[in-house]
């Protein structure tokens, strides 16, 4: 109850605050991280049944790029739906985020990007599961990343912001009938 | 003694800052089929190894100068990057990714109340800026003209040593340090200012640029606040206001880089803090400059007299002259159209010169 009426619903509640500009990132932080200090102590509590877990993803910034706060929000707001999160940092390169899918049996692949000449690493990625034929969707994002971007290297999904992300991966989650 | 083209370069240039100058600036730097021998990245590892001397990166920067066509109110210009170099001079480790030609400033892992500033003019980076500067002015006089290093803003460099996630949570948790240690960067911030400024005053060299590669017979940098993209206006008013206005104040010919979507909720404030330009940058991934979208930012910033700098890459891009100067009612003093592209592409550009009135 608390977890669900409580913590979850108040981040999706600051996840809707950001996308319109209610709030800020400073203020996603500091509410997230009130989400996590009230997880752990209800922890001990949980029973499995209050595990909202349905999915998870691996979510990093690409090779080349070592910005992290974009990633961090996206994290954030997916860790708020009860999606598990395995945050691979920045600087990844192609073949790290293929393999962490793989070894977490993910349903998702979040790839992040803040510089241009960084982008291309987000096909790499895309090209390794078509290739490997794996049932992983591949979620890019990041200011320089646009849908156009997203359809020429054959990306699953874009998203223009941390909520957004969360929302289509939940969707995805979903779907797939976890 | 100034050749006539680069007196022209002056005058006009000074007639702009003075909003004289019955035309835009349009400056054109084009790329040739010469083979360079040096990418940015071999550059950018040369002016920061202490074994390179500043000769050697002079004429290595020369080398790249001359696979480049310089038209209209181009000319010949270097200032050392990368943004951000004061961190560095603070004691901040770096790390060159030549490849993508970029510098990372590394995190100093340290807590903020532990984070304790002061400029040590005596480090060797240091004093490598100040001897590169030194060598470009000897060797090129004025045929060049020369920039501070890119010293970056000071909450970018708070975040940078920090870390993003800890700096803007530090906000909140330790507005105080936050404080100091802004204030303690501004202080190393005026001294390499002065210092470095004081280099190119004493120099033989065609005048005063920066990273926006503007001319300047006074003074000139461009402040910057990329960190305020990521917060509401009381944090800006809190953390951020009062800096850039005393840098506007210090900086005779003053410059603030409004970059992306995130940071145009700032620009009333930033407006009111007394810089005279503003560049805008919509970034990678934005609509462009000719969307619709950014044409209040054109408005609000000729409304209030200032200067306005946008870049336009490529001939594509062109039309975006057109458009800027359409939506500000046909005026087109007080604009700057920083413009790159193919040597292939020349005609088109020069096109650009002949209707805006721009000597070639």
């Amino acid at each position: 109850m608390i977890l669900k009426e409580a913590l979850l619903k108040g981040m999706n509640e600051v996840g809707v605050l950001f996308k319109e500009e209610e709030i800020f990132v400073p203020e996603v932080l500091v509410a997230a991280r009130a989400m996590n200090k009230g997880v752990e102590v209800l922890k001990p509590y949980l029973k499995q049944d209050d595990n909202q877990v349905k999915g998870s993803v691996v979510l990093g910034t690409v090779k080349g790029d070592l910005h992290d706060i974009g990633k961090n929000l996206v994290r954030i707001m997916m860790e708020g739906k009860g999606i598990v999160v395995y945050d691979l940092g920045t600087d990844v390169p192609a073949e790290k985020f293929v393999e962490e899918a793989l070894d977490k049996q993910v349903d998702i692949i979040c790839c992040s990007a803040l510089l241009t000449t960084t982008m291309p690493e987000m096909k790499k990625v895309v090209d390794i599961v078509k290739e490997r034929e794996l049932d992983i969707k591949v979620m890019i994002g990041g200011a320089p990343v646009t849908q156009d971007y997203c359809e020429e290297i054959g990306a699953d999904y874009y998203t223009d912001d941390a909520t957004s992300a969360s929302e289509v991966a939940a969707q995805i989650i979903l779907e797939k009938g976890n | 003694m100034l050749d006539k083209k680069r007196e022209q370069l002056v005058n006009d240039y000074e007639k702009w800052w003075n909003h004289e100058l019955d035309r835009p600036i349009i400056q054109i730097t084009l790329s040739t089929n010469k083979e360079c021998e040096y990418s940015r990245g071999d550059l950018l590892e040369m002016v920061y190894d202490q074994n390179v001397s500043p000769l050697e990166v002079v004429k290595a920067y020369e080398k790249t100068f001359d696979t480049q066509l310089y038209l209209g109110d181009a000319f010949l210009q270097f200032y050392m990057r990368s943004t951000g170099i004061l961190g560095a001079y603070l004691g901040q480790g770096w790390k060159i990714d030549n490849k993508h030609g970029t510098i990372w400033f590394q995190e100093t892992g340290q807590e903020l109340e532990d984070i304790h500033l002061k400029l040590d003019k005596d480090f060797w980076l240091y004093q490598r800026s100040i001897e590169i500067l030194k060598e470009f002015s000897n060797y090129f006089k004025d045929r060049i003209a020369l920039g501070i290093p890119n010293l970056g803003g000071m909450m970018d460099i708070v975040e940078s040593m920090r870390g993003a996630n800890n700096s803007l949570i530090d906000l909140y948790d330790d507005p105080d340090e936050v404080i100091r240690v802004n204030h303690e960067i501004f202080e190393a911030y005026k001294e390499a200012y002065h210092d470095t400024i004081n280099v190119i005053k004493n120099s033989p060299v065609m005048g005063y640029t920066g990273w926006i590669t503007l001319l300047s017979q006074k003074p000139y940098f461009i402040s910057q606040c990329d960190f305020c993209c990521m917060i509401g206006q009381s944090q800006f008013d809190e953390f951020i206001k009062d800096t850039l206005k005393q840098e506007a104040q210090m900086i005779e010919r003053s410059f603030y880089h409004l970059d992306g979507p995130g940071a145009v909720r700032h620009l009333d404030t930033i407006l009111d803090c007394g810089f005279d330009g503003i560049q805008w940058i919509q970034g990678a991934g934005a609509e462009r400059l000719d969307s619709g979208k950014w044409d209040e930012i054109y408005k609000k910033v000729r409304a209030k007299n200032k200067l306005l700098q946008v870049f336009i890459y490529g001939k594509e891009e062109l039309n975006c002259i057109d458009y800027i100067v359409d939506v500000l009612n046909g005026d087109t003093s007080g604009l700057a159209f920083i413009c790159t592209g193919n040597e292939e592409d020349k005609e088109a550009f020069m096109a650009y010169l002949d209707k805006y009135h721009v000597p070639y």
